[in-house]
């Protein structure tokens, strides 16, 4: 009877499940989805001459921006401007702009900033760069990081000059620059 | 009568007799593994006034049932066989509490308290979670019943860890609800960090939650949204992907090798706009990889993060 007491309870003694580490999203480009929906906006509070209010609104993108192309062109599926269909496309050299109403040239190819503005003198291409600076070298719309957060600066001179009219809703949200 | 006298004391001392047999039968077939008629017997002792309030009784019939729980139902979850003998031993304990019979109730206790553990343990999936919480709970509470001072934190780190991947696993599952089993997710993270905030597990995915959090946002962001409801957006964008760095950045500094912390700062910076932070982790990366040490899923069974 003794010897039953003393019997040890032996069990096989099961783990908890070992750490296993949450699954990460694939890094998602929070910056051109951004830049998407202000690009968009763009389309809304500025308004373009007659001439640029006929077909498809094209937007170019001049080099590599494969995450803005993309969301650009999400967008193109699901938005339209003025029941007006998007075109959205991408091109390597200025002299593919045509009559696009939007250019964006991303801060990797800002060395065709110069030859781009050339190339839309006297159109109604809004042109817009994301290095720093820009807003005041000919681009009307430069996008900047201020407080971690997608902000843009506008030059209305510049705006003036391609006979695009930006309405004070825009401008009441931009960083204006001279 | 005197006649009558000597009947009643034969009576009597048939009833001791009987009864001590009844109970030392049921050990005598116990030593022998003969279990069902153990029970038999122990369940008679019980019943008899000469010996159901004995110690030994209740503590031979705790015996009897877990090795018959053991035996027979040892993988069931609601067993009553465990239930009686946890209430056998828990009354023999009450009688007795120091002393072989006591340390005998305690290791029955302790014993059956595993089988609650370990069936805690195999339940963290989506669909049992709620048996693993209970069962733990159980666990504990009998535990506790014969080492009041047990420590559980250790334990505690490790069940919360577990519960904490089967939530966060449940809502990439239920996606109408997913919010919800994020949330709880992010509670039982949060309680391995009150306990031992130098936890790599809790912090990464702590990190990786809120990150998540915010990226799931960009991508159900609709192009059409005006400006004004953009600027909110984004402040609202940064508060999450700031409240996700520093658990990330705790991470890296607990296991700066391992692939998935880089990854998550260099997301995460990123997202906050912060490239040149970002460009800082993406070299890391390539360093590490090219150094051929990376420790990733290779050192444990992990599921590796995505990367575009």
């Amino acid at each position: 009877m003794k010897k039953l007491l003393t019997i040890l309870a032996l069990l096989f003694v099961v783990s908890f499940p070992s750490f296993t580490p949450a699954n990460q999203d694939p890094k998602v480009d929070t910056n051109a989805k951004i830049k998407a929906v202000f690009i968009y906006n763009f389309t809304k509070y500025i308004e373009w001459p007659a001439d640029y209010q006929e077909g498809d609104f094209t937007i170019a993108i001049l080099g590599d921006n494969e995450s803005l192309y993309k969301e650009l062109s999400n967008m193109s599926k699901v938005k339209k401007v003025a029941n007006r269909p998007f075109t959205i496309k991408a091109i390597s050299n200025p002299s593919e702009i045509g009559k696009s109403h939007i250019v964006y040239i991303p801060e990797d190819n800002s060395s065709l900033v110069a030859k781009a503005l050339s190339t839309v003198k006297g159109k109604s291409t809004l042109i817009v760069t994301e290095s720093p600076g820009y807003a005041k070298k000919g681009a009307t719309i430069n996008f900047m990081i201020a407080g971690g957060r997608q902000k843009f600066e506008l030059n209305k001179s510049t705006a003036q000059q391609h006979n695009l009219k930006v309405s004070s809703t825009l401008e009441s949200i931009a960083v204006l620059v001279n | 009568m005197k006649k009558i006298f000597y009947i009643a004391l034969l009576l009597f001392c048939t009833n001791i007799v009987f009864g001590q047999n009844k109970l030392a039968n049921a050990v005598y077939s116990l030593k022998n593994n003969e279990l069902d008629k153990a029970k038999e017997l122990i369940d008679a002792a019980a019943e008899d006034s000469l010996f159901n309030n004995k110690p030994a009784t209740w503590y031979y019939r705790g015996f009897v049932y877990k090795e018959i729980f053991k035996r027979d139902e040892i993988s069931k979850r609601d067993s009553e066989l465990r239930e009686k003998s946890i209430e056998y031993f828990r009354k023999a304990y009450e009688m007795e509490q120091e002393g072989p019979l006591a340390k005998g109730c305690e290791n029955g206790i302790k014993y059956l308290a595993q089988t609650f553990y370990n069936e805690s343990a195999v339940a963290f999936n989506p669909n049992e979670y709620q048996i693993a919480i209970s069962s733990y709970e159980r666990y504990k509470e009998l535990t506790k019943s014969v080492i009041p001072d047990v420590d559980f934190t250790e334990k505690d780190i490790q069940f919360n860890l577990a519960l904490g991947s089967t939530y966060n696993r449940i809502a990439t599952l239920d996606s109408n609800n997913a919010e919800t089993y994020l949330n709880k997710s992010i509670e039982c993270y949060k309680n391995v960090l009150a306990a031992d905030s130098n936890n790599f597990g809790a912090n990464y995915n702590l990190g990786i939650i809120y990150y998540n959090q915010g990226v799931e946002i960009v991508k159900k962001m609709d192009y059409g949204l005006d400006l004004m409801e953009l600027t909110m957006m984004q402040d609202k964008l940064f508060d999450i992907f700031r409240t996700s760095l520093p658990y990330m950045k705790k991470a890296y500094d607990l296991n700066p090798k391992r692939r998935e912390t880089l990854i998550g700062l260099e997301g995460i910076y990123f997202s906050m706009n912060d490239v040149e932070k970002s460009e800082l982790f993406k070299k890391k990366i390539e360093e590490l990889d090219g150094e051929g040490n990376t420790i990733n899923q290779t050192e444990e069974p992990v599921e590796s993060p995505d990367k575009q």
